[in-house]
């Protein structure tokens, strides 16, 4: 267990065989869980792995590189990429530690038919995973197979067949499956939809969860904004100037692209998907003035939700779908509320900061991720609907905006000008680590508004 | 031929060969399930998951989109020579100003005197605050100047608004100064 396997590690280096220097390998950074690690015998003051304190321990996993026989350069570049992603999605998890590669080396090899249980799991590596990669071309396979070291068994092992290109998407697709296997949502599958800058048009591009492939899905040089993905992920709703005035527009995944109902010259904008993809919330002002609706996509049934002469917009759903999140300023200044989905029930969420805007409701129900203005910039807060608790996750003085859950609601994607430009990050939701746990996806250009796919 | 005392020997050694192959192999008696096992591992190609691209969205191509409004001559003269003022507004506001009813009235003996012309009234933002918010904030700053105007008499369909929220900032820059240059409206005639 894992008490076992941190006094193994340890007990190999008390005995002096290799002297190796603090593992500061990313992902290890966080202080050591204070309950529940046994302290071993041989601990030093300060343990080697140290397991981030979130609801359950990483589980350390060690992840030797796939080297194909034969040393072809290209094949080894493929294997390589599969590899580095398959590391970053289970790093990016929160459920593996990464095992510091420089202790790869006190593991010998037993030789292929092998797998040297006991000295991976006297390096601290409870899981191992091995890779080999093969080549068909066009076709890359892969094949992964995680084991146990515990226990000593294989608890996966699988097969991936993909175009060369697809390459990455191999390993997001096991990354994921071994995530699944402890019950849990992988999300190295997902993309996240985004605006980027393009010269003065504003343009719909997508990427994976990571960064890679990034595409650009509208190209009419004019201004498109809040781009949200259909919870099946096969449209994308955004908000486009192409026809003049800011329209809502429906984007599917071949590429066709739809008024989402029929507009005049008022204001349609904040698109938002309801849980089961029937409907999507929005504001409008075709009334006169900015409120919040919902739209029947099916058959273009309009209703609305909210009336008063103030602000209405940026609406979020509950994942119950029974309930609504939204920012007003009804007060005089931006605050985030809730009402129930058909409008009834408006109470008030924020109080503590004096403008409150772009409420994200986590998919797991229990948070609400919005942005706040502070002296100098804004920055992304979470509030607990449970416990009331409100926590600040980013703290500098830039401007921190956008907060999107990622499906598992373990991270959110948010739009920073922390750089100097705008670009969108991924931080892990519990917020206790801004910094080392910030993933940046875009550079250069300003990008802005993501949107994470379900 | 290996027969007798020397064959058993060969098989004794055999044995012990295995059996220190065995006791060697002790810490890690665990075999791994072949390549072909299943049912956690796809053996055979057909059965292997083929992983493609559900979701594709295919990527754009530029098109070229007309906008040409070429009867609009003197109605972009107009709007060159900046005939319609501006008029700003505070921080998250969108009630009209002092200087801005000013201008506005300005504006309104013009609206008169060009009646062939229709208007559009751009509402915009300063770059705090979401794009969101910001869309609906520079429609109100629109509506105030429209509400301004049918108020003194000019018909509602002569005045279109648009709001480019924080899109179209004046000044780049990233201060007061800035941002309050950009919390605005703008004033076009429009050809018919």
């Amino acid at each position: 267990m894992r008490g076992v396997a941190t006094a193994r590690l340890l007990g190999a280096l008390a005995l002096g065989t290799v002297t190796l220097g603090r593992p500061g390998a990313a992902g290890l950074q966080e202080p050591p869980a204070a309950a529940g690690t046994p302290a071993s015998p041989a601990a030093p003051s300060e343990p080697i792995i140290r397991i981030v304190g979130t609801a359950r321990p990483r589980i350390p996993i060690a992840i030797p590189e796939f080297p194909p026989p034969g040393g072809d350069a290209h094949l080894t570049e493929i294997a390589r990429t599969i590899h580095d992603v398959l590391r970053d999605d289970l790093d990016f998890s929160g459920y593996f530690a990464l095992v510091p590669e420089e202790y790869y080396k006190l593991v010998h090899d037993a030789g292929d038919r092998r797998v040297a249980y006991k000295e991976w799991l006297g390096v601290g590596a409870e899981s191992l995973l091995l890779g080999k990669v093969s080549l068909e071309p066009p076709i890359v396979v892969f094949e992964g197979k995680l084991y146990d070291t515990t226990s000593q068994k294989m608890t996966l092992g699988k097969r991936y067949r993909g175009e060369e290109d697809l390459t990455r998407l191999l390993a997001h697709r096991l990354s994921d499956e071994i995530v699944s296997q402890s019950n849990q949502q992988g999300i190295a599958q997902s993309r996240i939809a985004y605006v980027s800058q393009i010269g003065k048009a504003k343009e719909i591009f997508i990427m994976d969860y990571d960064g890679a492939r990034a595409k650009r899905i509208t190209a009419n040089g004019t201004i498109n904004l809040s781009p949200a993905w259909s919870p099946d992920g096969r449209e994308i709703a955004f908000v486009s100037y192409r026809g003049g005035g800011p329209e809502l527009m429906l984007m599917n995944s071949a590429g066709e692209l739809r008024r989402a109902f029929p507009q005049g010259e008022e204001l349609n904008s904040a698109p938002a998907w309801s849980p089961d993809g029937r409907l999507l919330a929005f504001s409008s002002s075709r009334d006169g003035n900015a409120e919040i609706y919902t739209l029947r996509v099916a058959d273009g049934t309009l209703t609305r939700l909210t009336r008063n002469d103030a602000i209405d917009t940026s609406p979020s759903w509950a994942p119950s779908g029974r309930e609504i999140a939204f920012t007003s300023d009804r007060t005089g200044t931006p605050q985030i509320y809730l009402m129930d989905a058909e409008g009834a029930n408006v109470r008030r969420l924020t109080f503590d900061v004096s403008y409150c805007d772009a409420a994200s409701w986590s998919p797991l129900g229990d948070r609400i991720a919005f942005t706040a203005r502070q002296p100098g910039g804004f920055d992304i807060y979470v509030k607990n609907l449970g416990t009331g608790e409100l926590r600040q996750l980013t703290r500098d003085t830039n401007i921190n905006e956008w907060p999107r859950w990622s499906p598992d609601g373990r991270h959110l994607v948010f739009a920073s000008n922390r750089s100097g430009n705008f670009d969108v990050y991924t931080m892990d939701a519990d917020g206790i680590a801004d910094g080392a746990r910030v993933h940046r996806l875009t550079h250069g250009g300003n990008s802005y508004s993501p949107s994470w796919s379900r | 031929m290996v027969h007798g005392p020397r064959r058993s020997l060969l098989v004794a050694a055999l044995v012990l060969a295995a059996c220190g192959w065995i006791v060697a192999c002790k810490s890690t008696p665990t075999v791994e399930p072949p390549v072909s096992a299943p049912p956690s591992f796809e053996s055979t190609p057909k059965a292997a998951e083929k992983v493609e691209e559900t979701t594709g969205f295919k990527e754009a191509a530029p098109q070229v989109e007309s906008v040409s409004e070429s009867a609009a001559s003197q109605a972009e003269k107009l709007n060159a020579q900046g005939v319609l003022k501006r008029i700003h507004f505070d921080f998250d506001k969108y009630d009209l100003r002092t200087d801005a009813l000013r201008a506005l009235d300005d504006n309104l003996a013009q609206i008169k005197q060009h009646a062939q012309f229709k208007i559009r009234i751009e509402g915009h933002c300063d770059e705090r605050g979401t794009v969101e918010y910001n869309l609906a904030l520079g429609e109100k700053r629109a509506r105030a100047a429209r509400d301004y105007f049918t108020s003194k008499g000019i018909p509602a369909k002569r005045l279109g608004i648009i709001s480019y929220g924080k899109e179209r900032p004046l000044d780049p820059g990233h201060n007061e100064e800035a941002w309050s240059q950009n919390r605005r409206d703008e004033f076009l005639f429009l050809a018919e």
